[in-house]
């Protein structure tokens, strides 16, 4: 177990709920994945209320923490007016906020991300930042408020895992005690384990299990991988090393003169 | 003096609509038949608190968008 933003957690998997190939699917990942906390988004409803209804009745099912996302957002105020809805329908002052710099990349806007979190925090949100791996960004999101960070694995959705492990390792060591959740690009339970061994504290993915050829047993494998990494990073792996240190004893080996 | 049948312009989830004027948020919601405990309402980027739905009168122009929980990443 693990506390984060006022809450006790068992899992360090964070899932997201869209992409999945029937709301049903969706279900069965969230259980076996045994994720605690589930991201949703806010939008346009274009019908009648059935359709947001029957999403929100299926998640309130379902023993899992909401987190709503900003996602969309590109601008500071769009952000802050969406994490005020979020707040409104959802109960809760958890927000992950997205403000996003570029359509094809989605990559954060650091200006309009820390203008928006630090809004939010002045007004009591719990704000879980999506950003780069940038030092200086997150430098800038905790002077804003913000007491967790989400630094990006890679793109959203391009499945490459941990593209700049140097920049997320000294990020990592940078802030030692503050909470961090490795946020986008992961495709493999390897990367997620990777993001944990680490010493990140949670990693939250999508594509990675909704995509999957099986979302079920992908979710199965995720939950593997993090629970893996995070086991091998409290068991303190041993240092990597250029050269070999055997494992056999040298001393009275055969055939020597 | 405004008249009963007075008519306002304002545009609701990026569409055009014309409305009565002295339509409140709630009674926008109830036209559109959607339920307002599954939606939240923002008017020209600002949010409508829940609570104030019924006291919140639309006027000419207003941007009004209409959010519902979606699947999300």
């Amino acid at each position: 177990m693990w506390q984060i933003a006022g809450k006790t957690l068992n899992s360090r998997l964070f899932l997201g709920s869209a992409r999945y190939p029937s709301p049903s699917v969706l279900s069965e990942c969230i259980k076996t994945s045994a994720t605690d906390v589930v991201t949703v988004a806010l939008r346009r409803e274009t019908a009648t209320s059935a359709t947001g209804s029957f999403f929100w009745q299926q998640l309130k099912n379902l023993p899992v923490h909401i987190l709503p996302n900003t996602a969309g957002c590109h601008t500071a105020k769009e952000a802050v007016t969406t994490a005020h809805m979020a707040r409104d329908l959802f109960a809760t002052n958890w927000i992950k906020l997205e403000v996003i710099g570029d359509d094809y990349s989605l990559q954060p806007d650091p200006f309009g991300l820390v203008e928006a979190a630090e809004v939010l925090c002045k007004e009591g949100f719990e704000v879980f930042p999506y950003t780069t791996d940038d030092l200086i960004v997150a430098e800038r999101l905790l002077q804003a408020g913000c007491r967790i960070l989400m630094p990006w694995g890679s793109p959203i959705g391009s499945g490459r895992g941990l593209a700049n492990p140097l920049a997320l390792r000294a990020l990592r060591h940078r802030y030692p005690h503050i909470p961090m959740i490795i946020d986008a690009g992961l495709g493999k339970p390897s990367h997620a384990a990777q993001a944990m061994e680490m010493g990140f504290d949670a990693v939250l993915l999508n594509s990675a299990v909704a995509c999957a050829h099986d979302p079920v047993m992908m979710a199965s494998a995720f939950r593997l991988g993090v629970k893996a990494g995070r086991e091998a990073f409290e068991s303190g792996a041993i240092p990597e090393r250029d050269g070999a240190t055997p494992s056999t004893s040298l001393i009275d080996r055969p055939f020597q003169e | 003096m405004i008249s009963k049948d007075e008519k306002i312009v304002i545009s609701v989830n990026g569409k055009k609509q014309i409305i009565p004027a002295h339509t409140s948020v709630s009674s926008l919601l109830a036209h559109f038949d959607m339920k307002p405990e599954f939606v939240a309402v923002a008017i020209n980027q600002d949010c409508v608190r829940r609570g104030t739905y019924a006291l919140m009168m639309l006027r000419d122009g207003d941007k009004v968008e209409i959010l519902t929980p979606h699947a999300g990443g």
